[in-house]
């Protein structure tokens, strides 16, 4: 039991288990707390049946993968059975909280109550290691998030699986039994295989724990980048690079412009996609997702209620990739002014990208609404709603804060993205369709005015390595 | 020394989360010395070559470099200092052409000659990924961006850390051609003690944040002497009639003692009385910095 609770120890101690799990729970209570209360009973035990172990599992196997990747722990004696040893053991406890919750269901009654308990603790096992399995199977970031998006999206999307669920879990507790005892065995034999351990050691794995920590997360792109095959064919980027690595010498040299240059072709190699075929594909879901959202808006034409509005949410999304070039490990001859101005050009350039990207939504917005048929789905007619101007302001609002974020908090990876993204989502959308063009004035006139405090100030007065 | 400071340290300090790294650091580099940096992980090092570069901003004392305050360094200036990151953090998208060609548009004075004769001698591939080269490679890398355009001022921070030893051979080479300039100040800061001791002309070494030594390498040399003592005769006697031993290894009727120069002039009367030779053999940098480090203590072991 020992090797076991040195194990659970790093769980427990994580930083980063306490903030995935205010995360998880960020995207997922809203959503259950809906499906609870618009349907009826017995659904909540469903859906804690489902969201616990599952969790667990995503949690759990992440810092499993995290362990088993490093070298020492292959050779530590016993490390092996003591990881699934704790593996089953939080599995076993998560699936015995899942199925407690029918002890406080009303929709059952006697000798039933007993037999469901059963049966969700039989399901929520089964749920545990098929999520252990799906994440030991791969090894990237979409893993990771895969989970998160599954159970964010299921209670909205899939009413008729909840209703499936219900099914398995209640009605076929023989069948759950003998699935829980064969995924069991099996499990219990893979997990505890050298040939697992084998691989992982050594192996840069992604986990929730590294994505905390930025160096780590630097550290495995590295990796990536080192493993990944070129495979640079968009031309237009090609071009793009060309035209701007020409420029710089035309500039005069140890002058800011030349720096200015050299820094939009060293942001804009980083930053533009590689591939043609990830152009094409990211502009297929761009398309897809404005015919989508033009047509799940109201027929209210007044346009605070148009839900079109929310594409330039995609847009301040999108913003998130961009960062003011503050760091550097590199001496270049630029001075600490040089980089200054530099840092201020670069955010007004990602200010107009931003503006205009936005811009360029709105107008094919008012040209789909204008040929957009309308849709009859179900008897009901949608017709093709546009995304207003005014909203368009609020990624060239959110970007400075972004860019500010990324700087005071850099030691963290996904910290800036997610407080910037709370407060569009809890702040940003509802109230930017409220203000008048004045208040939407101000605040970019605060914003930007506070970027340009926080980049004098790191420029200045503060250490230009990032640590 | 006569010869232009090109980088005057004085009372610096610097602390990360309240704990000093640099603490009250006084340094003077003057033109055309090659000097070591040596210190044990975490002596700061580093953050006293980022200081001198105005990548860091002191908390107290002063860094000027070149003549101008590190932390306002201009274009003009930084242009003429080459600076080698200890974790040779590059641009990873570029290729080792396109980076090679974005850092030579920064200097007027790039030349195209060293690129092209280290490139071969590095054995880079131009059109290899800078994300893909090995540690190794990266490093070269970084040296090669940081000589291309031949810095007045050149800063080497762990250059040779990720080095093969034949990686490492041919950097010392050229580290050899480099310090040919008389007029070129070399600071190098390394681990690898004897591929230092074979460049480097004055030693500084830094302990917990502070210069425990400054001095020409000549001059520390002198400072200390090993010794190996042969027994005529029988054994040697027991304890070796030296006041001030430094360290001893002894085996019958062999010692090796490293003493303080100064005893030196005795040894003549000493190895009669103990009836045996005396041979005076030189200290290598390694053993030299250990000695300073654990203060020349009697009994330490370099």
């Amino acid at each position: 039991m020992r090797q076991i609770a040195a194990n659970l120890k790093p769980l427990l101690t994580c930083p980063a288990f306490y903030f995935w799990h205010a995360l998880g729970a960020f995207f997922c209570i809203p959503g259950y707390w809906i499906a609870w209360t618009n349907t009826g009973e017995m659904v909540s035990s469903t859906l804690t049946a489902l969201i616990l172990p599952a969790w667990s599992a995503v949690v759990m196997t992440s810092l499993h993968r995290d362990m088993l990747s490093r070298p020492f722990c292959f050779c530590l004696p016993g490390q092996r059975q003591a990881l699934r040893k704790t593996s089953f053991l939080i599995g076993v406890v998560a699936s015995l909280a899942a199925c407690l919750t029918v002890f406080s269901d009303p929709g059952f009654v006697g000798f039933d109550r007993v037999w469901a308990a059963w049966s969700y603790f039989c399901f929520g096992l089964i749920l545990y290691f098929s999520v252990v399995g799906f994440l030991f199977l791969g090894d990237s970031l979409s893993g990771l998030m895969g989970p998160f998006l599954l159970f964010g999206a299921t209670p909205f999307l899939f009413e008729d699986l909840r209703l499936l669920l219900q099914t398995v879990t209640l009605d076929l507790p023989a069948v759950n039994t003998v699935l829980l005892v064969v995924l069991l065995r099996y499990a219990w034999r893979k997990m505890g295989n050298a040939g697992l351990s084998r691989r992982a050691a050594g192996n840069q794995l992604l986990s929730l724990q590294m994505l905390w920590r930025r160096d780590a997360a630097e550290e495995y792109q590295e990796i990536e980048n080192r493993e990944a095959t070129p495979g640079e064919n968009w031309k237009l980027r090609k071009r793009l690079l060309e035209v701007l690595s020409n420029r710089i010498e035309l500039r005069p040299a140890l002058s800011f412009s030349r720096h200015l240059t050299a820094t939009q072709f060293e942001l804009a190699g980083g930053q533009l996609p590689k591939s043609a075929p990830s152009v094409r594909v990211v502009g297929l879901i761009a398309i897809i997702a404005l015919v989508y959202i033009g047509y799940s808006g109201s027929d209210d034409p007044s346009w605070a209620n148009t839900e079109a509005n929310l594409v330039y949410l995609a847009v301040c999304l999108l913003s998130f990739y961009l960062a003011a070039p503050v760091f550097t490990s590199m001496l270049l001859p630029a001075g600490r002014k040089e980089r200054f101005q530099t840092s201020i050009s670069i955010a007004a350039c990602y200010g107009v990208f931003i503006f205009s990207l936005a811009f360029l939504l709105y107008l094919v917005f008012v040209v789909l609404s204008q040929v957009a048929p309308p849709l009859t789905i179900k008897g009901e007619v949608h017709n093709f709603q546009h995304a207003h101007l005014k909203p368009a302001f609020l990624p060239l609002v959110s970007l400075p804060l972004n860019l500010i974020l990324k700087v005071v908090c850099r030691r963290w990876l996904l910290v800036p993205e997610i407080i910037l993204f709370l407060i569009l989502l809890t702040i940003g959308i509802p109230w930017i369709n409220g203000l008048n063009p004045f208040a939407i004035a101000a605040l970019l006139l605060l914003n930007w005015g506070m970027l340009f405090g926080v980049l004098y100030t790191y420029h200045f007065r503060r250490d230009l390595i990032l640590e | 020394m006569s010869a232009q400071v090109v980088v005057q340290i004085r009372g610096l300090h610097k602390a990360f989360n309240l704990a000093p790294v640099l603490n009250h650091v006084d340094l003077d580099l003057h033109a055309g010395s090659i000097v070591g940096l040596l210190g044990a992980n975490g002596a700061g090092k580093s953050t006293l070559i980022r200081h001198m570069v105005g990548l860091y901003l002191p908390d107290q004392g002063s860094c000027t470099t070149l003549g101008c305050d590190a932390a306002k360094l201009r274009p003009q200036e930084l242009a003429r200092i080459g600076y080698v990151h200890q974790e040779g953090k590059l641009i990873d998208w570029m290729t080792v052409g396109q980076i090679l060609r974005h850092v030579a548009a920064y200097y007027p004075t790039w030349n195209r000659e060293i690129e092209k004769n280290y490139l071969a001698e590095f054995k880079l591939n131009l059109h290899a990924r800078v994300g893909g080269l090995s540690p190794g490679q990266r490093q070269m890398l970084a040296i090669l961006l940081a000589i291309g355009f031949e810095p007045e001022l050149l800063l080497l921070d762990e250059p040779a850390a990720a080095l093969d030893p034949l990686a490492r051979q041919r950097f010392l080479d050229m580290l050899l051609g480099i310090i040919q300039d008389p007029l070129r100040t070399v600071l190098i800061s390394s681990h690898i003690l004897s591929d230092v001791e074979k460049v480097i002309d004055r030693v500084v070494i830094l302990d917990q944040g502070k210069v425990q030594r400054d001095v020409g390498l000549d001059e520390l040399q002198q400072e200390f002497v090993k010794l190996r003592l042969t027994a005529v005769r029988g054994q040697l006697p027991d304890p070796l009639p030296f006041p001030e031993m430094l360290s001893c290894q002894r085996n019958g009727s062999e010692a090796l003692v490293v003493v303080k120069a100064s005893q030196d002039q005795e040894l003549d009367r000493l190895a009669q009385e103990m009836g045996s030779t005396i041979d005076a053999l030189p200290l290598t940098l390694e053993e030299l910095y250990c000695l300073v480090l654990t203060g020349g203590s009697p009994g330490a072991t370099p």
